[in-house]
């Protein structure tokens, strides 16, 4: 956001461009709370973070979820940006040889025309070394693809397909924002419980929820539900999922561009770009981009871009028919090859020395000049300079190892920075060692300095801070035995999971001592009781408060303190089952809590609750 | 082969004791000039350089450039089993496995032997960059071990402010804050005493105690320490041994401190 203000302008059309990209950023990040709640409600039939009227890869649209309603500027934008594509990523385009230099890294636009499009040997390199490593990590969604060319039976296909597409997607979903350790147990939990995406949809909304308690962010789980029971109920999909991005992105709820692409590319064959948070920081490495990829939405959308080329590209090394419908199973190994690679090797401290495609990789060959003797810059025509790019200088502030620019700087930290050694010229004497070796070997001390180069890609965006919020969890056992549970709204954070009675505190309040806690815990359970028709006329008595649980949620620091309180009856209570079944509200034995399906951090206060007795 | 005798074994046991907080495995480098060691920190913060000329033994013979590969912690335990007077030999043969030390005592005709495995370790070796400093600060080591453990009570780190009126070593903490000042001090009877501030410029910068008081630790090694600082470069401690042999210790500013 600052960044790209920040940026030198260099020509009145770069400018031009960039005053759009960063309206649209204004009016994509608005911090009017009425618009906020706005595009709240609307992403909620969607979970992926993309768009869902994106079509297909030069006009797709960025990922931030907010940024639907069409503005006026987007067609320019558009447009510059096709453009800006065509020129990059399109047949007629040549790649730059020579990696600029840095600091200064001046280039022009055309250098990030990414070196793998004209490189079919390192293409190959890439998914040879995928094909020796995709089992390693056992993913049981890791299979085979079905070769339509290979089933001559029609109806035997479309359940093959019908099933691998729900696997995949499943998959998907499930890796969102989650590590692949913890999926896989749950994916093979899912697929034991609901085959086919038939069974998913004939599911009960309660026990898709609990399939799902634990991965967080459950509206996924919603999401899928809906999703399963709208694909298997239209006559047009009949249980199988669309194999074009675009139907899929329409039709099915909570998939995006990314989901879209894995699914049209994995099980169809199709040349669809798949893009996550590791092919972006992949690609602007190998295109040399240094750049916003979090939330710049024209860098985001020239990643894209390049990520289609870059798939159509793969498809047609292997078709032997060179049209464009030809299906196989290599746009899909290449983009989990993509994936795989950013998760495993190009992290964000990457392994440069064990990467396949390091030879068709910008930042490792600026990395490399660093440590060679000879660095000449080069660079001709500066009309047609990048503007896309940030300038390693302005990066360095956000880096460990600035040195002086820092001390001018107010900095947060009382203490100041501790330095590295290395920011100060404490280096290995890089042109003593090189003639002995081997030209392409390079020093472990080489290496880290190129590392150290790669790593400053994409840039660094500074995060936005973690709202933190306390709780009171109000445990209320009745002289029965029975705990009161409510459910959460259907809408929000955990929705739809069950709950014991909270009430979130007030900044404003001062709640830091357990007795000012007990106070407000004693108020908001009265209230909460004088409504609860059974519980006229009883007593209610704090017992004390258990402990606090520490949770974390993306967005949100949460501290839960548990208060426990017991309630005496005067006379046994019968309840109308019929009533309580539907209600928000209800008593529950300890046994019947254990079963609801509530979020792992209110199972953590019960638990506490628990071993109070 | 190496072999090197030392007429105390105290030198090198206050040599590895110094060092073995900061630096767990290292490489000991021979060669005809005598025994050099340089390795960073874990976190790349601080840096040390030893080197113990042939000089500093008799007899140093070392045929050949070797390199030791030896675990610290291991090598303390074995030191420990000499006392500070006896006489120490190192050997090793060309492409060693092992360490041989020989503790002599000439008090009681003792003679005690241990061989200590080493080890290959993938070291890198830095080039410390030539600086001319522009504050030197020559004082007694145990002055600045004191200063060090008086202001970690403080804070975690200092500030060192060197400039015509003389050095401040001042810290800032959440308690309070001190500082101490030195002049420039001549004292003709005791000379380690002296305290000598040459500056061609003022310079402050800041540093953490932690590492300060890891230095420290060589004060046991010598009477003086000399500090060598310039603003926005590594501060370089020194500690002068017999002849020219030294060990130095380099540290990473922190920066942004708001003073």
């Amino acid at each position: 956001m600052a960044a790209s203000s920040s940026r030198t302008a260099r020509s009145s059309a770069s400018a031009a461009s960039k005053k759009i990209t960063s309206q649209l950023k204004s009016d994509g990040n608005s911090p009017d709370a009425v618009t906020r709640v706005a595009a709240k409600r609307r992403i909620a039939p969607r979970h992926d973070a993309s768009e869902s009227d994106a079509t297909a890869h030069e006009d797709s649209d960025g990922p931030a979820p907010k940024r639907r309603k069409a503005q006026p500027s987007r067609a320019k934008s558009k447009g510059i940006a096709a453009e800006l594509h065509q020129r990059l990523f399109g047949a007629a385009g040549k790649t730059v040889h020579q990696p600029c230099v840095p600091p200064t890294r001046r280039h022009n636009v055309s250098y990030h025309r990414p070196a793998l499009l004209d490189d079919a040997a390192s293409r190959h390199a890439l998914l040879a070394w995928f094909d020796g490593v995709s089992t390693k990590r056992n993913m049981p969604w890791r299979k085979a693809w079905i070769n339509p060319r290979e089933h001559s039976n029609a109806a035997q296909l479309r359940v093959l397909l019908e099933r691998r597409a729900y696997e995949v997607w499943i998959s998907e979903i499930m890796l969102q924002q989650t590590r692949v350790a913890v999926v896989i147990d749950y994916w093979n939990n899912w697929m034991a419980k609901w085959e086919t995406i038939h069974d998913l949809a004939a599911a009960s909304s309660d026990d898709v929820l609990s399939a799902w308690r634990g991965l967080g962010y459950y509206s996924r789980a919603t999401r899928i539900h809906e999703a399963a029971k709208l694909v298997v109920q239209d006559p047009a999909t009949t249980g199988l999922l669309p194999s074009q991005v675009d139907d899929l992105v329409a039709k099915v709820p909570g998939v995006g561009r990314y989901t879209a692409g894995a699914i049209s590319a994995i099980v169809f064959g199709r040349a669809e770009p798949m893009v996550d948070g590791n092919v972006l920081r992949v690609l602007s490495r190998q295109l040399g981009l240094l750049a916003n990829v979090k939330t710049d939405k024209l860098v985001i959308d020239t990643l894209w871009a390049a990520a289609a080329a870059l798939a159509k590209a793969v498809a047609q090394d292997g078709a032997e028919d060179k049209t464009e419908d030809s299906v196989s199973n290599r746009p899909g190994r290449w983009g989990q090859a993509l994936m795989e690679l950013g998760s495993t090797v190009c992290t964000p401290k990457p392994n440069c020395d064990q990467c396949p495609i390091s030879s068709t990789c910008r930042a490792y060959g600026e990395g490399k000049l660093l440590v060679s003797a000879e660095r000449k810059p080069v660079i001709k025509d500066i009309e047609d300079s990048c503007d896309l790019c940030e300038t390693l200088e302005e990066t360095a502030d956000l880096e460990e190892d600035v040195s002086a620019k820092a001390k001018a700087k107010p900095v947060a930290a009382k203490q100041g920075k501790q330095m590295k050694l290395s920011a100060f010229m404490f280096k290995a004497p890089a042109s003593e060692k090189a003639p002995e070796k081997p030209k392409n070997a390079l020093s472990s001390r080489d290496m880290e300095v190129i590392v150290d180069h790669a790593r400053k890609f994409p840039l660094k965006v500074v995060k936005k801070a973690v709202r933190v919020e306390e709780t009171l969890v109000c445990v209320i056992r009745r002289s029965d035995g029975q705990y009161l549970i409510q459910k959460r709204p259907e809408k929000g954070l955990l929705a739809g999971l069950w709950e014991f009675p909270s009430n979130i505190l007030q900044d404003s309040d001062d709640n830091s001592t357990t007795k000012l806690r007990r106070a407000r815990a004693t108020d908001f359970v009265s209230d909460l009781i004088t409504q609860d028709k059974t519980s006229q006329g009883a007593q209610l008595k704090h017992v004390r408060e258990l402990g606090s649980v520490p949770w974390l949620f993306s967005h949100i620091k949460l501290t839960m303190h548990v208060h426990l309180f017991t309630l005496e009856t005067e006379e046994d209570c019968v309840e109308d089952a019929a009533t309580k079944a539907n209600a928000r509200q209800r008593w529950a034995s300890p046994d019947a809590v254990d079963s609801e399906s509530m979020g792992t951090g209110m199972r953590k206060c019960w638990e506490l609750a628990k071993d109070s007795d | 082969m190496l072999e090197a005798r030392l007429e105390q074994a105290a030198l090198l046991k206050k040599v590895v004791d110094a060092i073995k907080d900061l630096v767990q495995d290292c490489n000991f480098d021979c060669n005809d000039t005598g025994i050099a060691l340089q390795a960073m920190d874990n976190s790349h913060v601080a840096l040390v350089s030893m080197m113990l000329k042939a000089e500093a033994f008799s007899p140093f013979r070392c045929d050949r450039n070797i390199s030791l590969g030896v675990n610290l912690t291991s090598l303390t335990k074995v030191l420990r089993a000499a006392q500070n007077e006896d006489i120490l030999t190192v050997k090793a043969e060309d492409g060693p496995d092992v360490l041989n030390l020989v503790f002599e005592s000439s008090a009681n005709d003792r003679i005690s032997e241990y061989d200590l495995k080493l080890m290959d370790i993938d070291q890198e070796h830095l080039g410390i960059p030539d600086t001319e400093y522009a504050a030197t600060i020559a004082m007694p080591s145990v002055e600045f071990r004191r200063i060090v453990a008086d202001l970690t009570a403080m804070s975690e780190s200092v500030n060192i402010e060197a400039s015509k009126d003389g050095v401040k070593f001042s810290s800032n903490g959440d308690i309070g804050n001190g500082s101490v000042t030195l002049r420039s001090h001549t004292d003709l009877d005791k000379p380690e005493l002296n305290v000598d501030i040459e500056l061609t410029e003022p310079v402050s910068l800041t540093f953490s105690l932690k590492y300060l008081g890891n230095f420290c630790k060589a004060a046991a090694l010598s009477t003086q320490v000399k500090i060598c600082l310039s603003n926005e470069v590594p501060l370089l401690v020194e500690y002068t041994l017999a002849g020219s042999s030294y060990l130095r210790f380099y540290l990473a500013p922190k920066i942004g401190d708001d003073e």
